[in-house]
């Protein structure tokens, strides 16, 4: 069975005037721990279709048809409550702004816990110990400074760990990562691919991750969607798109990546 | 420490500016004291006498001076039209006007903070467009002609209770709260409405934030977001409208008072504005101006409780 199948998914805002489609009949699957990833241009309904497999889109736009599996059941007809369930406990997901994802008033602590609180019957006492220990997982030193913490104490690397913790916590089977990266430097950035490269291979946790950047997609992701205009323009193994890209879009999108060597030659002559 | 030293600081320094200014303006209106209190048929002899009984012939300043050096000692000074103590003045009509603004506040948030959720929740709907046109004309409505309203719907048409029978908490502490239920909701109405808006705005723009999505994504239910993680957020900006909420509560209380002729500070306040009672008149603005400043304390170290940022930049 299949971790994750999305079958001809449209979206549409549909509070503008005509009705616009921004997801035009996507459809892909993942297998159980891979790391796929999504590529694409900001409004090539990348986000989107993030967003939808947990049906947080934004009020204004919606599924307008196409199915959702995830492992095997249909998400589209499940009950608020059934998708509570599964947000947060099989699939959690973590966002481009680690400054703003994080409620302010509240400590690290109680948001990385919220999780086993809603879903577990675990103790106040057990639901710490396994916040503490999340929170090692996401690479956070001092834990137990930190757990009384408020977000804005922390720099914006540290925010995007404590949303890792948060989504470890439960030990979903789905992360969806929607830019976890885009905001960050570019060390903190490379430190936060490894993050998610360990938990995947340790935990087996499929990882769906989102990024403008095929860069990181390549370090990261074993397979990748390249996505244009609310369309799957290719799809496949990660060397293989990289290496002979079918699709003119594809190699423009290659084309755009700066190269380190040739920048370098350029620099050297000039 | 540091925090509450300088609060203090604040305090004697506002005090010390609007009792100075208080005692301006009474040098610049027309008439004083000793005329007032003689009344038209006193000789000019008499007159000359009584001011300088009271000490209204020197200057401004030293009658400031003087003043301010009986108040630090917790002498507030002798009325002149009542011929006796401000303190005992004051003593039996404090209660009433704190009775009135601390069940005026509770009226404005037991009204509003529901009323501001549910509309936010509602947000275009039916109801929430009805409830917002209603709001919009209550508030616009001052507090005294609302109390005249009031009077006249619940006191001579359902005849609830009886305008101008003002029950003394002495004769029966039921019977003076109730009476206090009228004034009350005509200081709180357009108030409250208010509040019902900001908090209303504030729950809204708040469910825009990123951090809402994250709630949600890990599986929160609606009223778990609500009341977890949006409305302490939300709170922030209505916390200060609180505080200033007293003050504005304590000044309308002085009109109010008049129109359901409770005998509360306003009444007394602008009995000896016209008696050109400096004493009395100054006791009541000191008074009114530290309740302020002390309600605005409190607020800023209830903002600090509720928002980790401000608390850390103490």
């Amino acid at each position: 069975m299949k971790l994750l199948e999305v079958k001809d998914l449209n979206i549409e805002f549909y509070d503008v005037n005509p009705p616009q489609k921004v997801v035009k009949g996507v459809s892909f699957s993942m297998e159980k721990g891979e790391v796929l990833g999504i590529v694409g241009e900001s409004g090539s309904g990348k986000t989107q279709t993030a967003l939808s497999i947990l049906r947080l889109l934004k009020s204004g736009s919606q599924i307008s048809s196409g199915q959702i599996f995830f492992k095997g059941r249909d998400l589209a007809g499940y009950t608020r409550e059934e998708l509570q369930r599964v947000r947060g406990r099989k699939i959690a997901m973590i966002f481009q702004e680690p400054m703003t994802s994080l409620n302010p008033v509240l400590t690290v602590g109680s948001q990385i816990e919220e999780g086993l609180l809603l879903h577990t019957q675990l103790s106040p006492e057990e639901r710490k110990k396994r916040a503490l220990l999340a929170m090692e997982e996401a690479g956070l030193g001092e834990v137990k400074k930190l757990y009384g913490k408020y977000p804005h104490q922390l720099s914006g690397g540290m925010r995007q760990r404590v949303m890792i913790a948060a989504a470890l916590v439960t030990e979903p089977e789905l992360l969806i990562a929607d830019e976890p990266t885009t905001a960050l430097d570019v060390t903190v950035q490379a430190q936060i691919l490894e993050l998610l490269k360990e938990i995947n291979k340790k935990h087996g946790m499929g990882i769906l991750f989102i990024s403008h950047d095929l860069a990181v997609i390549r370090r990261l992701c074993s397979r990748v969607l390249v996505m244009n205009e609310g369309r799957v323009e290719e799809e496949g193994e990660i060397h293989k798109v990289f290496e002979q890209p079918e699709k003119e879009y594809t190699k423009k999108l290659l084309a755009a990546i700066p190269h380190r060597r040739e920048s370098l030659r350029k620099r050297r002559r000039g | 420490m540091k925090y509450l030293l300088k609060k203090t600081g604040t305090l004697i320094i506002t005090l010390i500016i609007v009792s100075f200014f208080s005692f301006l303006a009474f040098s610049i209106i027309p008439g004083d004291a000793a005329k007032s209190r003689l009344g038209t048929e006193a000789t000019k002899e008499q007159v000359e006498m009584l001011q300088k009984e009271l000490g209204l012939d020197k200057p401004v300043l030293v009658q400031y001076g003087n003043w301010l050096k009986n108040f630090v000692t917790g002498d507030m000074g002798e009325s002149y039209s009542y011929s006796m103590p401000v303190q005992e003045l004051l003593q039996d009509k404090i209660p009433v006007t704190i009775a009135l603004t601390v069940m005026a506040f509770l009226i404005i948030l037991l009204l509003s903070v529901p009323l501001g959720i549910f509309t936010a929740q509602h947000e275009g709907q039916w109801l929430d467009r009805v409830i917002m046109v209603l709001n919009q004309i209550v508030m616009s409505v001052p507090g005294f002609f609302l109390g005249i309203l009031i009077t006249f719907l619940f006191g001579l048409v359902l005849k609830w209770f009886t305008p101008g029978a003002y029950v003394p908490v002495s004769e029966s502490f039921f019977g003076f709260l109730g009476y206090l239920i009228a004034p009350s909701a005509a200081i709180a109405l357009p108030r409250c409405a208010m509040g019902v808006k900001m908090l209303r705005s504030a729950v809204l723009s708040q469910l825009e934030k990123d951090y809402v999505r994250t709630a949600y994504a890990r599986g929160n239910g609606q009223r778990r977001v609500m009341y977890r993680h949006v409305l302490k957020n939300a709170m922030l900006p209505v916390l200060t409208f609180w505080g200033m909420t007293i003050a504005d509560i304590v000044a309308n209380s002085m009109v109010i008072e008049q129109v359901f002729t409770i005998p509360g500070m306003g009444s007394l306040l602008i009995a000896s504005i016209s008696n050109r009672d400096y004493p009395v008149t100054l006791g009541i603005i000191v008074l009114v101006a530290s309740l302020v400043i002390v309600v605005n304390f409190l607020v800023d170290i209830l903002y600090g409780r509720i928002d980790p940022r401000v608390r850390v930049r103490q």
